[in-house]
C-alpha cells in the first residue's frame, strides 16, 4: 500500500483492516466474473471445471479486468484474453475455438439493432446488399459447432476449417448455419459491402470455383434462403437517381 | 404523459420473470419495476423487446451500476450519451446509481467498492454528481452502498458524508435500508443515530433486499434472502419520516417463483402502510378556510 502511495492516517487505516475483509471484495468481483463467464460461455466453462475456470478468471482479473461498464462484455474481454494465454500451455486447442463459438451465440442474442439501418431496395448486381445487422460470420480450425449442447458432454471436435453463419431469426432465437467455402467467401464479400456481382466473382476465386451457370444458380438458392431466415434484407438503397 | 406521483411498492425486474411480467402476471401486483439500464442499453434481441412489453403495463424507475461516481477516471462519453438516450426513452422521474466507485486506471471490477469518507471525497463525488445530472439533463439520486471495510481515515460518518454530499451535489437520496442494516451488523453503526443525520426531505426512494451469512458473522448484501425484520423495522421507520416515497423489494440471488415474490411483495407493503399511517398521524391534513369576497 506505502508503494502505491497510501500514507499516514489512510496506511494506518487501512493495514488495520483484517485480510479477510479485502478477500471478501476479491471474493465478490471473482464471483461476478465467473458467473458471467458461466453464462455466456457454459461448455467452455464446464470443460474446465470450477476450479481451473476460477483460476483462469483470477489471471484475466489480474492481467486485464474489464474495461466495459456492460457486465456482459466481460464473456468477450475474457475469450478476447483466452484466446492469447491459452494459446500456448497444456489446454486443448480447440476450446478457444468452442469459446469464441459459445460467444458467438452470447453476442448475436444481445447485438444491437442499429437505428440508422439504410432505406432498402430489390437486390440489383451492382449494389451492396443489407444483412440482418446481428449477423456474424466465424471461422474455426475445428468442428465445434458439431458438439452437443450438454454440458457434461465430454467429447472432442474433429480438426477441419468450419464457418459458421450465426443470426437472429423472427423471435429473437440465435441460429446457425453451416457455410460451404463458397457461401463463407461469399458472405465476408458480402458482410465487407462489396456489390452483390463483384462479391460473386471474387468469392468465387477464393473458393476456387468456376463462375458458371450452375455456381449462380446455387448463389440465388443461398440468397433465397438467407432472404427467408431474415437474414438478407435487401440492396442497399440507390441514391443517384 | 404519467403525472402521478410514484409511491407504493415495487420489484426489480429481473430475467428470471421477465416473461410473466410482459404478459402481466403482476398486473395489479406492484406499483413500478425497477430496472438496471446497463442490462439493456447497447442492446437488442428479445429483453428489449420483452421490457417495452413491460413498460406498456408498468411503470419503470432506473437504477444504474457502473457510473462509479467515486473513482478518479474521467465520467465515460459514451456511457453517459447512450445513459441519456435510453433514460429519454422510457422518461423515469429520477436516475439512480450508487455511491461507490467500479474501478480506476481504465479496469472496471464491476462491484460497489466503497469509498473514503473524507471531505475531499465528498467534494469529488458531489461535482461528479453535478456533472452527471447536466450530462442526463435528469434529477439522480444516489444509493448508501453495504461496505465491508472503510476505505482509508475517516473524517466524519458514513451519513455526515452521505449527508454533505447529497447538499453539495443538490441531488436525491436513494435510502437503501437494508444496506444500512448490513452495514449497522458489520460496524456496528447505530443506525437511530444514522438515520438522524441523514437530511430525510432528499430522499426519493426506499430500497428493502435480504442478506445472506458469510465467515464470521459477517453479513453479505447478496439480495439472495427474503427481507430481514430488523429491515421492516427500518422501513417502517423511515416512511413514518419521510412519508410515501416508492419502496422496492431487490431480489438478485435465489430468485423465488414470480408469485412467491409477489407475496414478498404484499408483506413489504404492509409494513409500508403502516409507515404511512403513522406519517398520516403526524402529519394530519391542513384545513383550508374559504374566504368570500
Amino acid at each position: 500500500m506505502a508503494a502505491s502511495g497510501v500514507q499516514g492516517e489512510d496506511l494506518r487505516a487501512m493495514t488495520a483492516i483484517p485480510p479477510e475483509r479485502w478477500l471478501v471484495y476479491r471474493r465478490l468481483v471473482l464471483n461476478r466474473f465467473v458467473e458471467i463467464v458461466e453464462t455466456g460461455l457454459p461448455r467452455t466453462a464446464s470443460k474446465l471445471g470450477r476450479e481451473r475456470l476460477a483460476g483462469e478468471v483470477t489471471r484475466f482479473i489480474d492481467q486485464r479486468a474489464s474495461q466495459s461498464p456492460y457486465l456482459r462484455d466481460i464473456v468477450a474481454e475474457f475469450v478476447a484474453w483466452a484466446s492469447q494465454a491459452w494459446s500456448e500451455g497444456p489446454l486443448p486447442r480447440w476450446l478457444i475455438d468452442l469459446a469464441r463459438h459459445e460467444l458467438l451465440g452470447f453476442e448475436v442474442s444481445s447485438l444491437p439493432e442499429e437505428p440508422d439501418v439504410p432505406v432498402i431496395d430489390d437486390l440489383a448486381i451492382g449494389r451492396p446488399v443489407v444483412l440482418q445487422q446481428a449477423a456474424r460470420l466465424a471461422k474455426y480450425e475445428y468442428a465445434v459447432h458439431d458438439l452437443p449442447d450438454d454440458v457434461t458432454d465430454r467429447s472432442e471436435p474433429a480438426c477441419g476449417p468450419t464457418a459458421i453463419l450465426a443470426y437472429r431469426d423472427r423471435a429473437h432465437r440465435v441460429r446457425f448455419l453451416k457455410l460451404d467455402p463458397l457461401a463463407a467467401a461469399l458472405i465476408e464479400e458480402l458482410m465487407s459491402g462489396a456489390p452483390l456481382g463483384e462479391a460473386i466473382r471474387r468469392a468465387c476465386e477464393q473458393a476456387h470455383v468456376d463462375l458458371n451457370d450452375a455456381v449462380l444458380s446455387d448463389v440465388a438458392v443461398l440468397l433465397a434462403d438467407l432472404a427467408d431466415r431474415s437474414v438478407l434484407r435487401g440492396a442497399v438503397h440507390r441514391t443517384d437517381s | 404523459m404519467r403525472t402521478r406521483k410514484l409511491a407504493g411498492v415495487g420489484v426489480g425486474l429481473r430475467w428470471a420473470f421477465l416473461d410473466e411480467a410482459a404478459y402481466g402476471l403482476a398486473d395489479g401486483r406492484v406499483e413500478f419495476f425497477e430496472i438496471s439500464p446497463e442490462n439493456y442499453m447497447r442492446r437488442g434481441g428479445y429483453y428489449p423487446a420483452a421490457l417495452e412489453q413491460v413498460a406498456d403495463r408498468h411503470r419503470i424507475v432506473t437504477h444504474g451500476l457502473m457510473m462509479s461516481l467515486g473513482s478518479t477516471d474521467p465520467l465515460n462519453d459514451a456511457y453517459f450519451r447512450e445513459l441519456r438516450r435510453w433514460l429519454d426513452r422510457f422518461d423515469p422521474p429520477w436516475h439512480s446509481d450508487h455511491l461507490c466507485f467500479s474501478g480506476v486506471d481504465g479496469a472496471l471490477l464491476h462491484d460497489l467498492l466503497p469509498i473514503p469518507f473524507t471531505r475531499s471525497m465528498a467534494s469529488h463525488v458531489a461535482a461528479r454528481i453535478r456533472e452527471a445530472q447536466d450530462r442526463l439533463q435528469r434529477p439522480l439520486a444516489v444509493e448508501n452502498v453495504s461496505y465491508y471495510l472503510e476505505l482509508g481515515h475517516a473524517e466524519m460518518s458514513e451519513a455526515q458524508f452521505i449527508a454533505e454530499v447529497i447538499e453539495r451535489a443538490d441531488c436525491s437520496l436513494l435510502l437503501d435500508v437494508n444496506n444500512l442494516d448490513v452495514n449497522a451488523t458489520n460496524h456496528g453503526i447505530d443506525v437511530r443515530r444514522w438515520l438522524d443525520e441523514i437530511p430525510m426531505d432528499r430522499v426519493v426512494e426506499i430500497h428493502v433486499a435480504g442478506p445472506e451469512p458469510w465467515d464470521q458473522g459477517l453479513l453479505l448484501d447478496t439480495h439472495g434472502a427474503p427481507v430481514r425484520p430488523s429491515v421492516h423495522a427500518l422501513l417502517e421507520e423511515v416512511v413514518a419520516r419521510t412519508g410515501p416515497v416508492p419502496v422496492l423489494l431487490e431480489r438478485d440471488n435465489n430468485i423465488p417463483p414470480l408469485h412467491d415474490l409477489l407475496a414478498e411483495v404484499d408483506i413489504v407493503d404492509r409494513t409500508y402502510q403502516r409507515a404511512l399511517r403513522r406519517w398520516q398521524a403526524a402529519h394530519p391534513p391542513t384545513e383550508v378556510s374559504h374566504v368570500l369576497p
